[in-house]
């Protein structure tokens, strides 16, 4: 990364801060805050459908989750740890199967227009920040 | 009474910092930074810097766990601002040497395992 972005990196997390103190912006807590850089780099259409899914119909398994997608199950396993290791969902271990569950109920996309993940069960609110709009996007069931 | 807010935010996807604030009438009382990366799949803690003990101190974490009291004297909402700038300056450097002192770690165990 180069020196200017890390500034506007720094000055964006300041203004953040200082929103958050000031009340100007409002979070919930344990939000997780994505760049659209960073966004689109995590989040693939298959891999949204996912959470969209698991947040729908709670499958018991992957084997369930990946028959829901009519996905293969290896797929699946692999964008599931994917966004496992981004601390987006949990894989909770079940005896001989692992069941995924919606580990964050908040993501803050930071972009400049509305943005819909097409899940009719996802509220959405803007804030401002910075003349930026930023889309909340809650996951799960609030 | 005083907030507590959480939230992290991603510097690169494989790169976080961790956010807690401690608010009591629009001033921080308390903080957190805390400097995670995700090395060999899992995320390592690298660096933080708090006041939730009572004393401000920073843990470099290729160092060891050991915190190391800070002094400053300045409001802080100012030391806030200072360490974001100070992590997000130095995130890369933080995790070169974090993946350097797990190296050197691993080279040592197995020297005491052939000693042994």
């Amino acid at each position: 990364m180069k020196q200017k972005d890390l500034e506007k990196k720094s000055k964006e997390i300041k203004n953040l801060i200082k929103g958050v103190v000031d009340k100007t912006i409002d979070i919930p807590n344990n939000s997780i805050i994505l760049d659209p850089d960073i966004l689109i780099e995590i989040f693939t259409k298959k891999r949204l459908e996912l959470i969209r899914f698991i947040n729908q119909y709670n499958p018991k398994s992957m084997q369930e989750l990946a028959n829901l997608t009519n996905r293969k199950k290896q797929a699946v396993d692999r964008d599931l740890k994917i966004l496992e290791r981004h601390e987006l969902i949990k894989l909770e271990k079940a005896g001989k199967t692992t069941i995924p569950k919606i580990e964050k109920k908040f993501l803050v996309l930071g972009l400049t227009e509305a943005y819909s993940l097409g899940n009719e069960n996802i509220n959405a609110s803007k804030s401002e920040i910075e003349g930026h709009k930023k889309l909340l996007v809650a996951i799960g069931n609030l | 009474m005083s907030k507590l807010k959480k939230f992290s935010k991603f510097l690169t996807s494989e790169d976080l910092l961790d956010i807690t604030l401690e608010i009591k009438k629009k001033e921080i009382k308390k903080f957190a930074l805390n400097y995670r990366a995700l090395i060999n799949n899992k995320w390592e803690q690298i660096y933080r810097v708090d006041n939730f003990h009572g004393f401000l101190h920073e843990q470099r974490f290729w160092r060891g766990k050991e915190p190391i009291p800070i002094e400053e004297r300045l409001s802080n909402n100012i030391i806030i601002d200072k360490y974001v700038d100070f992590i997000v300056n130095n995130f890369y450097k933080f995790k070169h040497y974090f993946k350097e002192s797990k190296k050197n770690e691993t080279k040592r165990s197995r020297k005491k395992v052939k000693r042994d």
